[in-house]
């Protein structure tokens, strides 16, 4: 026999019931029209914005391109003249500097040239770090930053991509590269995101995460979940970050023992960093 | 969406002249006019600034009201922080029937029965009847399955029947 609610279940998804006749009825409310004004308004400013950025993104990226090209001819012009062998008479030298003259003579010259990059390399990749350390982030990742303790940037996890990383033997090319070639979504990119991700979890601002990682689709449940279980820690949580590959990472927030309570799934795409799920072990 | 996207505020303005209303009263059966109407701003604040991310693989109205669910979601824990969201979150006073003398007496009885409803089932008649969501598109909003969502409407159905019976 037909359970009696289940016709009337049948009958009020097909559209025939006198509930859908007596709400339509009722339910005949408008939005104010200050309110449409200022949507709409928002709306055409948030075009404005976008064109004038635009604009000025025209006139960025050649100087961008015209600046990194003239980083780059110098260090070249520097690497050149750092390479030019010393003039072979060398008549005031002690018996020890004569000797190692005549080594060098002895070397090919590509071997002194190497020897040569090696240095300027190093001089040039100490100015990179310097470059790096004037570069300011932005204001919500550093804030981010200077809320994660020091251990917590410094995971020494090996699968860990927040660990900082030696450049000492990082070759002259690589450094020469302009840094607008950098990734988006390089290690240290990976950690702030992780780490301002953890803290707008805590915090609970989920406003501020769904638009911030367009996580608009995740369900409330899940985001009270991560929530909660990052709350129940005496401080911020450790990272531990697997690069899956594609431009996506899973991220495990662990506690003071090391124990996961809450992974994410960041991705970074052309329309910026994606909190693709939120999971408790 | 995609037209406003790329740069269209005539689409826009277009896709909100159709959505608007039934965004707003979907906002006025959970809360007050003056919630209603923070709200219903925040959910186009939020599209405005997503808009680059919208793909076209999911209709744009479950896309909405996901966002508008999540949006009212917050409200009630703002309300409310620390506890688990109340099953008996009722329709605020000043939107019961009581002050919509204009209206004929069984829809005024309607909205006051769908007032008291929890705010899960009320929400799942209110997209159906707005917006003609299907169950897994409502399943979806509510991060629930198909079958919660069918048997929160078989109860909803059943206490609005007696209002209709009468």
């Amino acid at each position: 026999m037909t359970d009696p609610r289940d016709s009337e279940l049948q009958q009020y998804l097909a559209g025939h019931s006198r509930l859908s006749a007596r709400y339509r009825e009722a339910s005949r409310e408008s939005s104010p029209a200050e309110l449409d004004d200022a949507v709409l308004a928002q709306a055409r400013h948030a075009l404005t914005r976008d064109r004038r950025g635009r604009r000025t993104g025209r006139w960025l990226v050649p100087l961008a391109t015209a600046a990194t090209l003239v980083l780059a001819v110098s260090l070249v012009l520097e690497l050149r003249d750092q390479a030019v062998p010393p003039p072979p008479a060398q008549p005031a030298a002690p018996a020890p500097e004569r000797a190692a003259a005549a080594q060098r003579e002895s070397e090919p010259a590509g071997a002194r040239e190497t020897v040569a990059a090696d240095a300027t390399a190093e001089r040039a990749a100490t100015e990179l770090r310097k470059s790096e350390a004037r570069a300011q982030p932005p204001r919500a990742e550093a804030d981010a930053m200077q809320a994660a303790p020091k251990a917590a940037r410094e995971e020494p996890e090996a699968e860990s991509v927040a660990a900082p990383r030696t450049r000492r033997a990082a070759p002259a090319a690589a450094l020469l590269a302009p840094a607008a070639q950098t990734p988006a979504h390089g290690d240290e990119a990976v950690s702030t995101q992780a780490r301002a991700l953890g803290a707008l979890l805590r915090a609970g601002d989920f406003d501020t995460l769904r638009t911030r990682y367009a996580a608009e689709a995740l369900a409330p449940a899940a985001l009270d979940a991560a929530a909660e279980a990052l709350r129940g820690l005496s401080a911020e949580p450790r990272l531990r970050i697997v690069d899956d590959g594609a431009a996506q990472w899973r991220i495990d927030y662990l506690d003071e023992n090391g124990r996961t309570r809450c992974t994410a799934r960041l991705r970074h795409g052309d329309s910026g960093w994606q909190l693709l799920a939120l999971q408790l072990p | 969406m995609l037209a406003y996207a790329g740069g269209d505020a005539g689409a826009f303005e277009r896709l909100y002249r159709r959505h608007k209303d039934t965004l707003y009263r979907y906002f006025l059966r959970h809360v007050d006019a003056a919630d209603a109407g923070e709200l219903f701003q925040d959910v186009w604040k939020n599209l405005i600034q997503a808009r680059g991310r919208y793909r076209a693989d999911a209709p744009f109205g479950a896309w909405l009201y996901r966002l508008a669910h999540n949006r009212l979601m917050d409200h009630y824990r703002r309300l409310r922080p620390g506890d688990a969201l109340p099953e008996d979150l009722s329709a605020p006073a000043a939107e019961r029937p009581d002050a919509q003398l204009e209206r004929d007496d069984g829809a005024r009885r309607l909205l006051a029965a769908l007032g008291r409803l929890p705010s899960e089932q009320r929400e799942i008649i209110v997209l159906r009847e707005e917006r003609e969501l299907t169950l897994e598109q409502i399943a979806e909003i509510q991060g629930v399955g198909r079958e919660t969502v069918k048997s929160r409407l078989r109860y909803a159905l059943a206490k609005l029947r007696e209002v209709l019976d009468d």
